[in-house]
């Protein structure tokens, strides 16, 4: 094989599609949490994932920085609420690695 | 980033799948509040129907009633957002579907109050559980999801 179809192969190859910032085992938890709702709140999250608050604050920062999700502050009553939400393209983006790991998984 | 083996791809797959199905209790009040405002304007339409049936009032009066139940009811389209905001999980389409429906549901109630007055029981009772179905039936798909 020639060096530049080893390159193509290795381009083309799933693993490659994979999305870092997805990749994550918590924040990979996180949005497939929020893949399944038009937003869920902080504590529901944090619940399920089964991860403390300032770890799922840490990971959300990541998240939000990186456009996949969107944080949205208010009240229910007097109580404040934090509310996450995935964005348009943090769906898409999920929706590709998700791609990439059924190939893999097809081996 | 390490390199996944197909096994553990498919592990991370099913991780996705479970936890993109996790919603609680709050999906099922959701489908309930649908189905619950579906069956409420069938009842008012029939509420509206005996009304106009028993107490004798002028034309322009019975229009009247039949206008104010049509604004009276609109803004039971918020009430979706309105779960949405004070559930810890609002499942994903819910309040979209919720107005899809509703949209429907409205709109086969307008043209039954059209009818209300002049057409037999035997053709209005019918219509008035025609009028729930959209909102029934989307209740049901919401409560499978």
């Amino acid at each position: 094989m020639s060096p530049e179809n080893h390159s193509a192969n290795q381009e083309v190859h799933p693993r490659h599609r994979l999305n870092e910032t997805i990749h994550a085992p918590v924040r990979f938890s996180i949005i497939a949490t929020l893949a399944g709702a038009d937003q869920a709140e902080f504590s529901f999250v944090r619940d399920t994932v089964e991860v403390s608050d300032s770890v799922l604050s840490k990971q959300v920062a990541t998240l939000e920085s990186a456009g996949i999700v969107k944080v949205k502050k208010g009240y229910v009553g007097k109580r404040p609420r934090t509310w996450l939400s995935l964005t348009a393209f943090g769906r898409r983006a999920f929706q590709d690695h998700l791609a990439a790991l059924r190939e893999i998984a097809g081996g | 980033m390490t390199p996944l083996t197909p096994e553990e791809a498919r592990d991370q797959l099913a991780t996705a799948e479970t936890l993109a199905t996790t919603s609680g209790t709050d999906a099922q009040i959701g489908a309930f509040i649908t189905a619950g405002v579906g069956v409420l304007i069938a009842v008012v339409l029939v509420m509206t129907r005996v009304l106009v049936e028993t107490i004798p009032m002028p034309y322009v009066i019975i229009m009247g009633v039949l206008a104010s139940t049509v604004v009276g009811l609109i803004p039971l389209v918020g009430l979706m957002p309105w779960h949405n905001h004070h559930v810890r999980f609002a499942k994903r389409g819910f309040a979209r579907r919720y107005a899809a429906s509703f949209g429907v549901t409205m709109a086969l109630y307008a043209i039954g109050m059209m009818w209300a007055i002049s057409t037999p029981w035997v053709v209005f009772a019918p219509y008035c559980v025609l009028v729930a179905l959209p909102m029934l039936l989307m209740a049901t798909r919401m409560a499978q999801r």
